[in-house]
C-alpha cells in the first residue's frame, strides 16, 4: 500500500504538463466503418489512427471511457484518407479530429496470451483481467527471407492416423484444410491442437486458433474442449467471430500471425489454425466494396490472391542462426458442393505447400476423417516425416488409391481374380483402420505399431465390421503387455530391426490371446 | 450522393472565377441545363448541399481555431499560436473558451493539433497511473 502511495506521489510531484503537438485530420463523412478523413499529413498505409471522441468531454468523462476508437488507413487518396474503423463507429461523427500515430497497426504480445481468448486487437475477451504485454508485433509484417529459413524438417504429428502416415505435416508448413462444411475440417485443427498433450512439453508448440466469422456458441464449445482436455495451457484463441465487423474479420488472421512470430521469433514453435479463410475473404471483399475499391472476379478486389498470399508467407521454419523456431499454417477453406476449383480454394491450394481434402460423400458413408487420399497431398512434409512411420507407412498411401479404383471397378464386375479380391479386403480393412473419432488423438507411436500391423497382415483375417475393435484390442495388448516398443518408437523414432522382430512377435501374442477375432472370418484364398 | 458531388466539386472550382454578377449568373443558368439535360435535375438538393460542405471545408483549411479555458484576446491567442510555428497571418482566427480544458488551450488546423490542456496532461497521467505504463 505504502509503495502504491509512494509511486503515485513521484508521478504527481514529476508531473509537468507537456504540449502534444499532433498531426490529425477531420472526419468529413462515415457509413458501415468506414470513415473518409481530410487532413492527416504523411499518414502511412495501414497506420493505427485515433479517432479522439473526447472532444467537448470533461476530464471525469473522458476517464470514464475505457475503449478508444481506433482505425487503420487504407485507401491514401489525392485530397482524402479512408480508414476503417475498429471499433464502435457510432461513437464517430463528421467532425471528430482523427490524430496520426505515425505506426503501423500492431497488437500488444506476450507469453501471458497463452490460455486466453483475444480480440483481434489483442483485448482479452474472457474475462479473465488485463494482459500484460511489453512488446507490439505490427499485424502486417514482412515475412522473413530465404536466409533466414531453413527447409522443413521436424515433424508436427495431428494424432490423426490417416494424416500423420500419408500426408505427413512438418513443423513450419501451411497444409491446407479443404472441404465442405460438415466434413469435419474444425475437428481436423482440434485434434491437431489436442495431440500436442503427447508431445514433451518442451516439444509442444503453442497453438492458436483464429476464429473468423464463426458462431460465438462454436467459440465456446472450442473453448470448454479445450479446457477440458487439458489443451488450453498451451492454446490461445484470437477470435473475430460473425458478429464481429468485418475489418476485424480482416485482422484477425494477421494478428493470429503477428501472435505466432511472437513465439517464433523466441525460438519456439507455434502453430496458427486460421477458421476460416472463405469468410476472410467475404469479410475482405466487404471491406474493399465499402472503400470504393474497384471489384474484381466474383467481386473480390484485385489483391485477394496477395492478401492471402502475405499472410501465409509469414509461416516458417527458421534458421538455426534465427533461433529454429517455427510457424506452421493450417489455413481452412469452406468449399461449395466439392467445388475445389472456384476462385478462393484455388488461390490459396496454390499458396500452401499441400491440402487435406475433406469429402462429404466419405463423410456420409461414415469414413471419418473423410479424407481423400488421393486429392490429400502433403508438398514439404515428408522431409519432416519420422522414419518409424516412413518405414510402415510407405506402401498404405499406394494401397489405398489402389483400392479406391478397384472398389469402383468391382460394382460393374463380379468375377474377380484372387490378387484382386486380396487387396480389395486389404483396402477394406486399411479404411477401418484409419477411422478414427474426433476428440481421440493417436500418439504416434501407437499410430506405428497399428500401421505395422495392418501391413503385415494381422487384421486380414478379422471381419472388416470388427477390425476397429481388433484395433483398439490390438493396442491395448501392446499397452499392457509390450510398453517397451512404444517407448522404443518414441526414443528412437524409427524401426530398427529388433523392434521390428518385437512387433511381429507381439502380433503373435495377441493372435493367441484374442482367437475368437480371427477365427469367425476367411480370408479369400 | 456519389454524382451530386461530382457535380458540387466540379461547380465549386468554376465558381472561383466567377467573380462577377455576371458570371456568377451565366454559371448557375449553365449548371442548370446541364443538369437538366442529363436527367439529373433531382440531384440539385444534394448538390447543394455538397456545395455547403465544400465551402465549410474551405473554410476550415483557411481557418485556425484557438480554444482557450479562459478569455484570451485575439492578439494573445496569435502570439500562442505563433510560439508553435503556426502562422496565423492571411487566414480567420477563431477563439473559444472551454471550461472543461481545466488550463492552458489547443490549437488547430486543418492538419495539427498543439494541445496544451491541462485536461489532456492530466488525463496521461492518469491513465499512466492506472495502466501502469
Amino acid at each position: 500500500m505504502q509503495s502504491i502511495v509512494e509511486k503515485l506521489k513521484k508521478e504527481i510531484e514529476n508531473f509537468t504538463p507537456e504540449t502534444r503537438d499532433e498531426k490529425i485530420g477531420m472526419v468529413v463523412s462515415v457509413s458501415d466503418g468506414i470513415a473518409e478523413i481530410e487532413g492527416l499529413p504523411d499518414v502511412l498505409m495501414s497506420e493505427m489512427l485515433l479517432f479522439d471522441t473526447g472532444e467537448g468531454k470533461t476530464l471525469e468523462e473522458l476517464t470514464r471511457e475505457t475503449d478508444a476508437v481506433i482505425g487503420m488507413a487504407q485507401n491514401l487518396e489525392e485530397e482524402r484518407v479512408r480508414a476503417v474503423i475498429l471499433g464502435d463507429y457510432g461513437k464517430v461523427r463528421e467532425g471528430t479530429v482523427v490524430k496520426s500515430t505515425g505506426t503501423i497497426l500492431s497488437i500488444p504480445v506476450s507469453s501471458e496470451m497463452v490460455g486466453r481468448v483475444v480480440d483481434p486487437l489483442g483485448n482479452p475477451l474472457d474475462g479473465g483481467g488485463s494482459i500484460k504485454a511489453k512488446q507490439r508485433n505490427p499485424i502486417e509484417r514482412k515475412a522473413y527471407g530465404v536466409i533466414d529459413r531453413q527447409s522443413v524438417n521436424v515433424p508436427l504429428h495431428t494424432g490423426i492416423k490417416a494424416i500423420d502416415a500419408m500426408i505427413p505435416i512438418g513443423r513450419g508448413q501451411r497444409e491446407l484444410i479443404i472441404g465442405d462444411r460438415g466434413t469435419g475440417k474444425t475437428a481436423i485443427a482440434i485434434d491437431a491442437i489436442l495431440n500436442q498433450l503427447n508431445e514433451k512439453p518442451e516439444d509442444r508448440p503453442i497453438c492458436i486458433y483464429v476464429v473468423i466469422g464463426q458462431k460465438d456458441s462454436k467459440v465456446a464449445k472450442l473453448v470448454h474442449q479445450l479446457k477440458q482436455k487439458g489443451a488450453f495451457d498451451y492454446s490461445i484463441v484470437v477470435s473475430a467471430s460473425s458478429s464481429a465487423s468485418a475489418a476485424l474479420q480482416f485482422l484477425a488472421p494477421f494478428a493470429g500471425a503477428a501472435v505466432g512470430e511472437f513465439f517464433m521469433d523466441q525460438g519456439k514453435d507455434a502453430l496458427v489454425i486460421y477458421d476460416d479463410l472463405s469468410k476472410h475473404a467475404v469479410a475482405y471483399r466487404q471491406m474493399s466494396l465499402l472503400l470504393r475499391r474497384p471489384p474484381g472476379r466474383e467481386a473480390y478486389p484485385g489483391d485477394i490472391f496477395y492478401l492471402h498470399s502475405r499472410l501465409l508467407e509469414r509461416s516458417a521454419k527458421l534458421s538455426p542462426e534465427r533461433g529454429g523456431g517455427s510457424l506452421t499454417a493450417f489455413p481452412i477453406i469452406e468449399t461449395q458442393e466439392g467445388d475445389v476449383s472456384a476462385y478462393i480454394p484455388t488461390n490459396v491450394i496454390s499458396i500452401t505447400d499441400g491440402q487435406i481434402y475433406l469429402e462429404g460423400e466419405l463423410f456420409n458413408k461414415g469414413i471419418r476423417p473423410a479424407v481423400n487420399v488421393g486429392l490429400s497431398v502433403s508438398r514439404v512434409g515428408s522431409a519432416a516425416q519420422t522414419k518409424a512411420m516412413k518405414k510402415v507407412a510407405g506402401k498404405l498411401r499406394l494401397e489405398l488409391a489402389q483400392f479406391r479404383e478397384l472398389e469402383a471397378f468391382v460394382q460393374f464386375s463380379g468375377d474377380l481374380d484372387l490378387n484382386t479380391k486380396k487387396q480389395i479386403e486389404r483396402g477394406k480393412r486399411m479404411v477401418e483402420i484409419l477411422k478414427q473419432d474426433k476428440g481421440m488423438p493417436e500418439p504416434f507411436p501407437r499410430q506405428v505399431s497399428l500401421i505395422f500391423g495392418a501391413i503385415n497382415g494381422l487384421f486380414d483375417a478379422v471381419p472388416a465390421e470388427r477390425v476397429r475393435e481388433a484395433g483398439l484390442k490390438f493396442l491395448t495388448h501392446i499397452e499392457n503387455h509390450h510398453k517397451d516398443i512404444l517407448e522404443k518408437i518414441e526414443e528412437y523414432r524409427d524401426m530398427p530391426e529388433d523392434v521390428a522382430k518385437a512387433l511381429e512377435a507381439a502380433i503373435a501374442s495377441f493372435k493367441t490371446a484374442h482367437g475368437d477375432l480371427f477365427s469367425q472370418y476367411e480370408s479369400p484364398r | 450522393m456519389f454524382y451530386a458531388r461530382h457535380y458540387a466539386e466540379a461547380i465549386f472550382d468554376l465558381g472561383k472565377d466567377a467573380h462577377t454578377e455576371e458570371k456568377r449568373n451565366r454559371l448557375v443558368k449553365n449548371v442548370l441545363e446541364a443538369v437538366a439535360s442529363r436527367g439529373h435535375r433531382r440531384l440539385l438538393p444534394g448538390i447543394v448541399r455538397e456545395i455547403e460542405k465544400i465551402e465549410h471545408r474551405e473554410r476550415q483549411m483557411k481557418t485556425v481555431f484557438i480554444t482557450a479555458a479562459r478569455e484570451i484576446s485575439l492578439s494573445e491567442g496569435e502570439r500562442i499560436a505563433r510560439e508553435h510555428g503556426i502562422e496565423a497571418k492571411g487566414k480567420v482566427v477563431t477563439h473559444s473558451v472551454d471550461g472543461s480544458l481545466i488550463g492552458g488551450y489547443v490549437i488547430r488546423t486543418q492538419s495539427r493539433r498543439v494541445d496544451g490542456s491541462y485536461k489532456s496532461a492530466l488525463l496521461d497521467l492518469y491513465n499512466r497511473m492506472t495502466t501502469g505504463q
